[in-house]
């Protein structure tokens, strides 16, 4: 009924056995008389791409236009004078720091940059005369203790929001969110009462501020939540149908896995309390037996006065601060970019 | 080593978004089970709730006769192996697949003596495997794996097909009643697939326990399963073995999911006359007659609308005089090597895939079937399957369930739930 539908050759098939007709046979027999379509062809030349008329193109460009080397080389140029220019203006204080720290022939602001008189009477003074090995004794044990406190916290956070699933998750993630908002400096007065009635400011200070640095620990969750989220999820299923608990999976699995953030986590820990002045001092109100090197060292300079007195001093304390800090950097600092980025990217 | 049981097993997540409904399953001692279903029919979610690591919403799940919807997976006595393989990156693969075994404790008994030091009874005590025993049970996986010389390397030093290999080895080792395998081949690419799927079968000799393996490839659940489970939108389509499911699909679904390439499908209505069943085609009257046509008889099928299924491989070449083939016009053609892949269109504008076995023709002949040629199909009535118009059930299963429409899945791609894991 539909013969006319179709157009081209047709392709009976009879089975071996039955004896096939005599114009099969035939037909068969005379191999060449039938055509195979020349599609085949046709889809080649669909397939090669003309390629030849786009390379003319781009040597025309060439010849028109500034080379694209010398392009980059002015470019790169531009780029490196500024960041030279941002470097310069980023490590002159620290350079004036150094050099302050080393000037002997006097004790109070000048307004030169070099030294006349070099020599470490100022460190020598620092240790010896002032109450700084009390302050730096302070402010290492807060560090110490907030290091570690704070990354058990941090980290057993950050572990339960990218692990368990529970109600009130989210609301929770949200609600830490929206309170690290506030400055930590709201709460100031309301500490201070706290504190006050626990017998933990002036000279306790530093351990009143262990606990406020402690407290809010688990806040800052965020990167290494980030990071273990990177960590298959699968990695902790398999480890709990082979029998391990929640501990050991944390402790045998996800921590050696996630170094770089444990590091960064506990350096964050550690360099809280040196840098912490508003906090410290209000802490310690007057008592200079519970300041921390910050807060001291403002102290030394605090009236006109003490400033023309101590002012290379304070200088010295300054860079007696930043050693601890950098060398921790300098060995550690592989792990701190691992952490930093690694808890950004989701891998 | 256990005989499993799933009870009316259900999952529910959030309110009201059903992923696995009224799931009842006995799997045997020893038996390889595969659920295979399209992506998101709750496969891997049942299995994940036999390991443990789903909470079961409803109904109770058995494993060797104890109620476990309550034990956390490492007291469950199953292992499972992962479609990213899970490997702890940190540990070497000796360690690796040590692991189970370094956290297991097993029973001793422990003689109880009084004050004199006499022996008055036995206590049951447990302890950790030492050392020793652990390195042995390790090297007797590494070795029938084919692992042994990985021992001392870390994960990431090694390729796709070795890493599961280390996995299944982790799985080994505990001895489990229960062996869950989540789409363990997925990862790995079409020739070690193919290569992995044969060690696998061996591998099961040797290992003999209950296996649940969960795939979406067809191809694995029928060449591995004892009996296959094969799943829609949270419910069970048909129980059966390989052969069941290819030769009597228990409705439309199942018919096209098993199979490769696709079954054809023609919207048609079967008659009945003196002679027996017949449909028409294309403008081609067919009969339904032998094994089939005695089928539909017995049950006394009233002639009604359905879906004729055909699948490819039992359509063949036929030519002009035979009375009952159908016309058609080839449009792609596929070589396949051991077969020759079809793309027909009949006069009438249906469009089916056959299916060519290439070994009975000529080379001249297999050059002539391209673009544009007319050919004739036919089919042996045996090979046929009718399924209700209404419902896509199968005329001659009973108790088949319908098929269910897509709207469960769709509901799915809207639940808060998948947004919440977004976000996270």
């Amino acid at each position: 009924m539909t013969d006319e539908l179709f157009e081209g050759e047709v392709f009976e098939f009879y089975p071996a056995s039955e004896e096939k007709p005599q114009e099969i046979v035939e037909m068969e027999a005379a191999e060449d008389t039938f055509e195979i379509s020349a599609m085949p062809e046709v889809a080649i030349a669909d397939m090669v791409p003309a390629e030849e008329p786009e390379e003319n193109a781009e040597e025309g460009k060439k010849k028109k236009h500034i080379s694209q080397r010398t392009k980059n080389r002015i470019l790169n140029t531009i780029i490196h004078i500024v960041l030279a220019v941002m470097c310069v203006v980023w490590i002159l204080p620290f350079i004036g720091i150094v050099f302050e720290s080393f000037r002997c022939e006097s004790t109070g602001v000048v307004g030169y940059i070099l030294p006349k008189q070099w020599g470490f009477d100022n460190y020598v003074r620092l240790f010896k005369e002032t109450n700084f090995p009390r302050w730096f004794g302070n402010t290492l044990m807060m560090g110490v203790v907030t290091a570690v406190v704070q990354t058990a916290f941090q980290l057993a956070v950050a572990y339960v929001l990218s692990r368990f699933r529970f109600k009130g998750r989210k609301f929770l993630m949200n609600l830490i969110l929206v309170f690290g908002m506030f400055p930590g400096f709201l709460t100031l007065i309301l500490l201070y009462t706290w504190m006050y009635d626990w017998h933990l400011t002036d000279a306790n200070a530093p351990y009143g501020l262990i606990i406020i640095y402690v407290a809010s620990s688990g806040m800052g969750y965020y990167i290494a939540k980030g990071f273990f989220d990177t960590i298959s999820k699968s990695l902790d299923e398999a480890a709990r149908v082979d029998g391990a608990t929640r501990m050991q999976i944390f402790f045998k699995l996800i921590l050696p896995l996630s170094k770089p953030i444990v590091i960064y986590t506990i350096l964050m820990g550690f360099m809280g309390p040196w840098g912490d002045f508003v906090m410290a001092s209000f802490m310690a109100n007057n008592a200079a037996d519970g300041y921390n090197v910050a807060a001291g060292l403002q102290w030394l300079i605090d009236t006109p006065a003490k400033k023309n007195m101590n002012y290379t001093t304070f200088c010295a304390g300054g860079v007696v601060v930043a050693l601890p800090i950098t060398v921790l950097f300098l060995l550690l600092q592989k792990y701190y970019v691992a952490g930093v980025t690694g808890g950004a990217v989701k891998g | 080593m256990a005989e499993v049981v799933l009870e009316n097993v259900k999952k529910i997540y959030g309110k009201n978004v059903v992923a696995v409904k009224d799931f009842n399953l006995t799997i045997k001692d020893k038996e390889f089970v595969v659920f295979v279903g399209p992506s998101g029919c709750g496969k891997s979610t049942t299995l994940r709730m036999i390991a443990g690591l789903e909470d079961i919403s409803e109904g109770t799940v058995k494993i060797g006769g104890r109620i476990v919807n309550d034990l956390k997976p490492k007291d469950r006595d199953v292992s499972m192996v992962f479609q990213n393989y899970a490997l702890y990156p940190n540990y070497t693969i000796f360690k690796n697949i040590a692991f189970p075994l370094t956290l297991m404790r097993i029973p001793v008994e422990v003689p109880v003596r009084d004050k004199e030091g006499n022996v008055t009874g036995v206590k049951i005590k447990t302890r950790k495997l030492t050392s020793e025993e652990i390195a042995n049970k390790v090297s007797e996986a590494a070795e029938i794996l084919g692992i042994t010389e990985y021992l001392g390397r870390r994960p990431r030093e090694l390729s796709g097909g070795q890493k599961q290999r280390v996995a299944i080895g982790r799985a080994m080792v505990k001895d489990a009643a229960v062996f869950l395998l989540d789409e363990p081949l997925s990862n790995l690419d079409a020739k070690l697939r193919a290569q992995m799927r044969s060690e696998l079968i061996e591998l099961r000799k040797r290992i003999d326990t209950t296996f649940i393996y969960v795939t979406h490839d067809q191809v694995e659940a029928m060449t591995l399963a004892d009996r296959i489970v094969i799943m829609k939108d949270g419910v069970i389509q048909q129980v059966g073995t390989p052969t069941e499911l290819f030769d009597m699909p228990a409705n439309l679904f199942v018919g096209e999911f098993i199979g490769s390439p696709k079954m054809n499908t023609f919207h048609t209505r079967l008659e009945r006359d003196e002679e027996g069943y017949f449909v028409e085609l294309c403008g081609v009257k067919k009969r339904i007659g032998g094994e089939r046509g005695e089928a539909l008889a017995a049950k006394n099928i009233e002639p009604q609308d359905v879906v004729m299924g055909v699948r490819p491989e039992h359509i063949t070449l036929s030519n002009h005089e035979d009375k009952e083939a159908i016309p058609c016009v080839i449009g792609v053609r596929e070589l396949m090597g051991s077969s020759l892949h079809l793309h027909v269109k009949t006069a009438t504008g249906e469009e089916l895939i056959v299916c060519v076995p290439t070994a009975p023709f000529t080379l001249a002949q297999i050059a002539k079937l391209v673009s544009g040629t007319r050919i004739y199909l036919t089919f042996d009535s045996k090979s046929t399957h009718f399924f209700k118009e209404e419902t896509k059930v199968n005329l001659l299963v009973e108790d088949a369930p319908v098929e269910t429409s897509g709207e469960t899945q769709q509901k799915q791609e809207e639940l808060p739930h998948k947004k919440w894991h977004r976000i996270s």
